[in-house]
């Protein structure tokens, strides 16, 4: 795992690292991937994708109103009356 | 120290009022939590303003809830209304939580009084509460060592006595390892038997909440008190528990993982408590079987896989615009970039990457998918063992509680601490942890480790309540 992937992979994440962060993650995320490798023993040719036996999952998308909007809205870090104020989305 | 059940009994026969023991509870705690570090936040006046109401209402004759006369605390990741939440994290520094989880709307209902939230991993990515970004978290059994984690804050309190029942959650183990560092009990649950609404998800399809206790009579109380469907859980369980009595340890069979004296990593004062029980049991009248577990080794780098992709998913929604800590500068993207990259720990980041990596394109077939199939083997080796016996025993963790700092240099060292707890999160069984057995050298507890089958919650609690007195 070099440097560059980490880059990769800390813009996909929106993660700011340091160039000492950069090093030790690459380092140590190498190593677990290396550890990982270890499931290729099991023979899983045969083997289902993981389904659960309990619960629903999927249910019917049916909006409902948050009964304390303002509790949630005190949460924002920047506001203006009841939108969410964030930085210009798109440049010129 | 008192358990709820007293507690509870003691409020009924109006021998004490719930005032009384909120306030004795409060007072142990600011003496003494200065040492264990076991609270981020006492919740002292909504704490004191509920214990009121429940005594005016018991004096007036009016009904009260069954739980009127416990004391609880939460983990910093479990919504209660009014209150801050932070899982630990800089990112959510100063949170509000919005809502009540369906568990703090249960106890609440039932007339618990809770206290304070505890300390945790950061996003309860850790086993050792090293993790948390405000403070590090002592063993009471002695202060050199960690309480484990990621809910060590939880178990902290409950063997420090700072509370009667705390509650953690559970997505490799942590509420089962610090039970055992702390010589406590701790249950994890049937996936999908507590509801998840409004617990701060980190991997959601193996998160679950659960209770941490001194005995097990008041570990069952904490999972009734908070079971059952929520429609605001989609993975919630609409059905009942097996009705699966328990009658008697004598006749029943118990399998036990082989070989594992010899693992890699198992204390050797461990290895020989455990190759000790199989005797133990049968002396009980309990038949024995030896089962070769191939799931354990590989539980947990699967696990890591799966639990990494789901948080990196799930904290992608801490930008540092919508909850707490804002570093807004330059344009969006740079703001993004910062918050985050100042906002998470170590850990959280490190997930954050692997989890990214295991789900981008090329890899994903490589990690994530054949983690899943590697999951299915393991809920399969479960099902087959299960039908074979009615419960698996194993270690909850190989070491008992270790020091400050002697892990944290090395993830993968961190990470082998939760290799037997895992597999039980991987096929969404349920599972508890109670203290057996010292570490000669320092007297630190284990925890040994009750795996059941899917929804044998209660029976799972009563047997372990047995084999605890007779082994």
């Amino acid at each position: 795992m070099d440097k560059q992937l980490i880059e990769y992979l800390s813009a996909m994440a929106k993660l700011q690292l340091s160039e000492k962060e950069k090093e030790l993650y690459a380092k140590q995320i190498q190593d677990i991937f290396k550890w990982v490798e270890q499931i290729s023993e099991l023979d899983l040719s045969s083997e289902k994708d993981y389904s659960f036996k309990t619960g629903k999952f999927i249910r019917d998308d049916e909006p409902k109103n948050f009964p304390d909007r303002e509790e949630i809205l005190k949460n924002f870090t920047d506001r203006e009356f009841d939108f969410l104020k964030v930085k210009k989305v798109l440049d010129n | 120290m008192e358990s709820a059940i007293k507690a509870i009994e003691a409020v009924k026969k109006k021998e004490r009022s719930v005032l009384e023991i909120t306030s004795s509870f409060l007072d142990k705690i600011k003496k003494e939590d200065g040492k264990v570090k076991a609270f981020l936040e006492i919740f002292e006046s909504s704490a004191i303003a509920k214990a009121k109401d429940i005594d005016e209402r018991i004096s007036s004759g009016k009904s009260v809830g069954e739980l009127a006369g416990a004391v609880i605390a939460i983990k910093d990741n479990i919504l209660y209304k009014g209150h801050e939440i932070t899982c630990a994290s800089k990112i959510l520094k100063g949170h509000i939580s919005a809502y009540n989880a369906t568990v703090v709307s249960k106890l609440l209902e039932k007339d618990a009084v809770i206290i304070g939230r505890t300390n945790m991993d950061e996003f309860a990515m850790g086993s050792s509460c090293e993790n948390s970004a405000w403070q590090k978290t002592h063993n009471p059994i002695n202060n050199e060592f960690v309480p484990g984690g990621s809910s060590g804050g939880s178990a902290a309190a409950v063997k420090a006595g700072f509370c009667h029942i705390a509650y953690g959650s559970d997505t490799g183990g942590s509420i089962r390892q610090p039970a055992s560092f702390c010589g406590v009990w701790g249950m994890k649950p049937t996936y999908g038997r507590v509801s998840r609404y409004g617990l701060v998800a980190f991997a959601s399809s193996l998160d679950q909440i659960g209770p941490i206790a001194t005995n097990a009579q008041d570990l069952l109380l904490g999972y009734k008190a908070v079971k059952g469907f929520d429609a605001n859980d989609s993975t919630s369980i609409d059905k009942e528990d097996e009705k699966k009595q328990f009658s008697s340890l004598k006749g029943m069979t118990v399998a036990i993982p082989s070989g594992l004296s010899k693992h890699d990593g198992l204390e050797s004062d461990m290895a020989e408590i455990f190759s000790s029980l199989p005797e133990k049991l049968m002396d009980a009248g309990i038949k024995v079987i030896e089962v070769d577990f191939k799931s354990f080794k590989y539980a947990l780098p699967a696990y890591y896989i799966l639990a990494s992709s789901e948080a990196s998913s799930n904290l992608a929604r801490f930008d540092g615009f919508r909850y707490g800590m804002s570093l807004n500068t330059g344009n969006l993207n740079e703001s993004y970039m910062k918050n985050r990259g100042e906002g998470f720990g170590p850990e959280v980041k490190r997930r954050i990457l692997l989890g990214t990596h295991s789900l981008s394109s090329g890899y994903y077939d490589a990690y994530y998918l054949k983690a899943q199939r590697v999951r299915n083997f393991i809920a399969r080796e479960f099902d087959e063992v299960f039908s074979k016996a009615e419960i698996i025993l194993a270690p909850t963790s190989p070491t008992a509680a270790f020091k400050f700092g002697e892990r944290m240099k090395d993830p993968l060292s961190m990470y082998l601490s939760d290799i037997f707890t895992i597999p039980v999160n991987m096929a969404g069984i349920c599972s508890l942890s109670f203290p057996y057995g010292k570490r000669k050298s320092d007297n630190m507890p284990y925890g040994l480790q009750i795996m059941a089958p899917h929804l044998s919650d209660e029976f799972m609690i009563k047997v372990a309540g047995e084999l605890s007195c007779a082994l």
